[in-house]
This record gives C-alpha cells, structure tokens and sequence, in this order.
C-alpha cells in the first residue's frame, strides 16, 4: 500500500504543488523519493518551479478583453486582405 | 534562417500575457495596462507592413509596447506633473546601445533589483508557458496563476481530472526544462 511506482509519485507530486494531495499519498511520495532518485530530482525541480511562480506574481489578462482583442484583430485582418 | 513571419492570430493567445505583465509592473493599473496592451496589437497591425522578420514577433512587440508606455507617460506627466517611468531596456534580446546610460542610473537600491529580477523571472515564465502546446498553456494558467479548482477547470474545458493532471504534468515538465535553459543558465 505504501509503495507505488515513478508515474503515481509524479502525480502525487503534481498534486502537492496546488496542496491537492493526501497525506498518504504525500507519505507515499516521501517514501519513494527515499530509493528513487529520478523522482527526488524531479520532485525537487518541481517545487522550485512552484516556489518561482508565486515569487513571480504573475498576472493574466482577463478573458472577455483577450476575445474582445482577438475579434478586432481578426475584423482588421479581413479588412486589410480584402483591400 | 528562415524570414519570420507574423501571425496576427495567434498573437493573443502567444503574447497577451506576457506584454500584459511587462505593463502591468510599469503602470500599476489593470483596466491602463490592457488598454496599452491593445493599443500596442492594433499599432503592430497597422505597421505590419514594415516588420522586416529581422527580430522575433515578440521583440518586436515589446518595442511597440515600450513605445506606447513612454506615450502614456508623457500624457500623464503633462497633466498631473511627476510621474516615474520604469522602463527596463536590459532586456536579453535587444541589447541596444543607445540606452546604456539610462541604465547606469538604477540598480543601487536593493528592493528595485529585487523587484526588476522578479520582473525579469515573470517574463521568463510567461515565455516559457507561451511556448507550450495551446491547451498546455491553458490548463497551467488556469490552475497556477488564476488559482482555478481542478473540478472547475475540468467543467469548463471538459476533461477528467486525470486528463487535468496528465496535462498539468506535461506542462510543468517542460516549463522546468524551459526555465532551466532561459533562467538558471
């Protein structure tokens, strides 16, 4: 029960990083990063990545503006072949 | 190597989000930002004509860009007196004489570098999520920087949760090797 393979750890780890894993599961990743050095790299690697987006601050633009500008965009473009 | 192309289309969903922040850390404000945002794509349409395909679209998008901001500026200042203007012209893929002196002026003060180099990491990572596969980038976004719930993001895109993951972990897998190159170098 305790031991799983290289593709559930990953996706435990995955989950951790939006706090979405269970705390067996984390136990479970725990354990196979123990003697799995592939997935301790990896698991590293991906919660610096998480760690870089929330230090990042990083912002979207909302979607209505994103249509909005893609629709004109478009009509500008026909406008412009049919010139 | 091959003449680059634009392609109005796909500029949205390539380059909003990027210039997006690129504004939005110079002007402070949501509703100016998207404005100069779309400011700058109508701009870049209207003088597509004499993009020459000798830097990438999104360079020269940036250029656009920076262009619209100092105009903002200028229209600011003019009404309201003082205004800074953040321009960060050390950006790694123009390197352009002509600004090096604004560029000894700055970096003494160690919150402002602080806050460039995060600056610098968000364009970094927004570069990063441009270049995925278009649902990639979709999902990522919604689940990391709009902090949507798996069962919402699956709702909406219509996909299973374990379709959710395996692309998040495609995503992610990718952004740490694109970042390893661009960023930690």
């Amino acid at each position: 029960m305790l031991i799983i393979n290289c593709k559930e750890a990953a996706n435990i780890c995955d989950k951790a990083q939006y706090n979405e894993a269970k705390s067996l599961e984390k136990l479970q990743l725990r354990l196979h990063i123990l003697y799995c050095g592939i997935c301790r790299s990896h698991s590293r690697k991906n919660a610096e990545l998480t760690k870089l987006c929330s230090k990042a601050k990083l912002e979207v633009m909302n979607k209505e503006s994103k249509d909005r500008l893609k629709k004109e965009i478009d009509t500008y473009s026909k406008i412009e072949q049919q010139q | 190597m091959p003449e680059r192309k634009l392609d109005p289309a796909q500029w949205v969903d390539r380059y909003a989000d990027y210039l997006f922040n690129y504004t939005i850390v110079r002007v402070n404000d949501r509703i100016i930002a998207e404005d100069l945002v779309q400011e700058t794509f109508l701009a870049a349409l209207k003088s597509a004509k004499s993009f020459k395909g000798k830097a990438s679209e999104r360079t020269w998008l940036i250029s656009i860009l920076k262009r619209k901001i100092i105009d903002y500026y200028r229209k600011n200042n003019s009404a309201k007196g003082k205004a800074e203007v953040k321009i960060n012209y050390n950006d790694t893929d123009e390197q352009n004489g002509e600004w090096l002196e604004e560029q000894v002026a700055d970096a003494f003060d160690i919150n402002a570098e602080d806050a460039m180099q995060n600056e610098e990491l968000g364009l970094a990572i927004q570069q990063c999520i441009s270049r995925l596969p278009e649902k990639q980038a979709e999902v990522f976004t919604k689940k990391t920087i709009e902090g949507m719930e798996t069962e919402d993001i699956c709702k909406e895109l219509n996909i299973t949760p374990s379709n959710l993951w395996v692309i998040i972990h495609r995503a992610r897998t990718s952004l740490i090797e694109c970042l390893e190159k661009n960023w930690f170098k």
